[in-house]
C-alpha cells in the first residue's frame, strides 16, 4: 500500500481495515472506485459498508459501484483538524453527500474552489493521480461552466 | 459576549467556546423510598421516556426522538413545559440546547431562536437553561456527561444549590441525547423531576 504523503510530511491516518469494509477499501486503493451496497430483497442502497440490510435485515446484500456523483446535503469547514496530517490544508471541507445511487456519506471534498461548497453543489470522485493522495472516497465540486 | 463571538473557528460556524471540553469526572444519585428523606428533600421522577435511532438513516438529522413522547411524557407528569422551573438539555454543543426545546414543546419546531430571545437564561431569569453551566462550562466527563443534568437538577430542587439557586424551584426537566454516530443520535431521553 502507497503511504499517502500530505505537504507538511505527516501521512494521513489510515482507515481501520475489517472484514466489512475490505472490499470497499480495496476497491478505493486499486481502482478509485467507490462502492457502497444493495440489497437484494428490498432494493435499499445503503453506506457504510454492513454485514446486513439496514431497513429489511436481510443478509442478501451485494457491493454496487456508484458513477462517483452526488450532491452536497450539508457541509462545514473545519479549520482546527484534530490530526497534524490536515493542519497544512485548512480550511478542510467535510460534506453530507447524497450519491446518485441514492445512499448518502459523509467524505472530504478538495481542490482550490472547495470553500465555494453550497448545500446542492454538485461533486464527482477526484480523479486520476489524484485518487492515490488520499486513503478514503474523496470529492471535488463540479466546476459549474464546464458541466 | 465578545471573547464569545470572536473565539477562533473550530468547525464552521462553531467557535472554541460552542465545542464541549473531554474532562475527567463521575456523578451519582441515591435512588430509594421517599419517606426515608427528610421533607422538601426527596425528589420524584414524575415522568421519564428514552427512544434509540430516529430518525432512522437521516445522515442530517435536525430532530430527535424527544417529539416521538413528548406528550406522553407531559401528560404522565401532569405538567406542561411553562410548569417548568428550569431546562436542564444536554449541551455538547449550543445547536443541541435548540433542538430538545422545539423537539420537547417548548415551542414549535424553527422558532426556538424567538424562545431564546424572549427570555434571560441565566439561574435567575425568566427560564434558566443548564443551570449548573452545562458540559459547555464543565466539560464531559465521558459517559458520566449525561447524569450531570439530573445531579445538577437534583440539587436545585433540594435548594442546595447555592449561589447559583433558582427561586422557588418545585419542578424541572432534564433531557439528554447521545451515541452520535455517523449522523445518527442513537438516544434520547427526557425526563420529569419535582421535589416531594
Ligand atoms: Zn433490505
Amino acid at each position: 500500500m502507497t503511504k499517502e504523503k500530505p505537504s507538511n510530511g505527516h501521512a494521513y491516518p489510515k482507515p481501520k481495515e475489517t472484514s466489512l469494509n475490505r472490499t470497499f477499501l480495496e476497491a478505493w486503493h486499486k481502482e478509485g472506485k467507490l462502492l457502497v451496497q444493495s440489497c437484494k430483497n428490498c432494493n435499499h442502497v445503503f453506506f457504510y459498508p454492513r454485514p446486513f440490510c439496514p431497513k429489511c435485515f436481510s443478509i442478501d446484500i451485494r457491493w454496487l459501484p456508484t458513477n462517483g456523483h452526488g450532491k452536497v446535503l450539508s457541509f462545514t469547514l473545519i479549520h482546527r483538524p484534530n490530526h497534524p496530517a490536515f493542519f497544512a490544508e485548512v480550511p478542510i471541507v467535510l460534506a453530507e453527500i447524497a450519491l446518485d445511487e441514492g445512499a448518502s456519506l459523509l467524505s472530504r471534498v478538495v481542490g482550490e474552489n472547495r470553500t465555494q461548497i453550497r448545500p446542492n453543489s454538485t461533486l464527482t470522485l477526484v480523479s486520476g493521480d489524484m485518487k492515490k493522495n488520499y486513503p478514503l472516497p474523496t470529492f471535488k465540486l463540479v466546476c459549474q461552466s464546464y458541466s | 459576549m465578545e471573547q464569545y463571538l470572536n473565539a477562533r473557528l473550530i468547525a464552521e460556524p462553531l467557535r472554541l467556546f460552542d465545542c464541549v471540553m473531554a474532562c475527567s469526572g463521575a456523578d451519582a444519585v441515591i435512588i430509594g423510598p421517599t419517606d426515608r428523606v427528610q421533607k422538601g428533600k426527596a425528589v420524584q421522577v414524575l415522568s421519564g421516556f428514552e427512544h434509540h435511532n430516529h430518525p432512522p438513516g437521516e445522515i442530517i438529522p435536525l430532530e430527535g426522538a424527544w417529539k416521538l413522547y413528548k406528550d406522553r411524557l407531559w401528560d404522565l407528569a401532569g405538567f406542561g413545559p411553562m410548569d417548568m422551573n428550569f431546562v436542564n438539555a444536554y449541551d455538547d454543543y449550543p445547536i443541541m440546547v435548540a433542538i430538545q426545546l422545539e423537539d420537547l414543546g417548548f415551542c414549535a419546531k424553527g422558532e426556538v431562536g424567538r424562545l431564546l430571545d424572549e427570555h434571560s437564561l441565566a439561574y435567575n431569569g425568566s427560564f434558566p437553561i443548564n443551570t449548573g453551566g452545562g458540559q459547555l462550562s464543565v466539560g464531559q466527563a465521558g459517559m458520566a456527561g449525561g447524569l450531570m443534568l439530573i445531579t445538577e437538577a437534583v440539587c436545585q430542587l433540594r435548594q442546595e444549590a447555592g449561589d447559583r439557586q433558582v427561586k422557588n424551584a418545585l419542578r424541572a426537566l432534564a433531557s439528554g441525547y447521545g451515541m452520535v454516530g455517523y449522523g445518527h443520535g442513537l438516544s434520547t431521553s427526557a425526563a420529569i423531576l419535582a421535589v416531594n
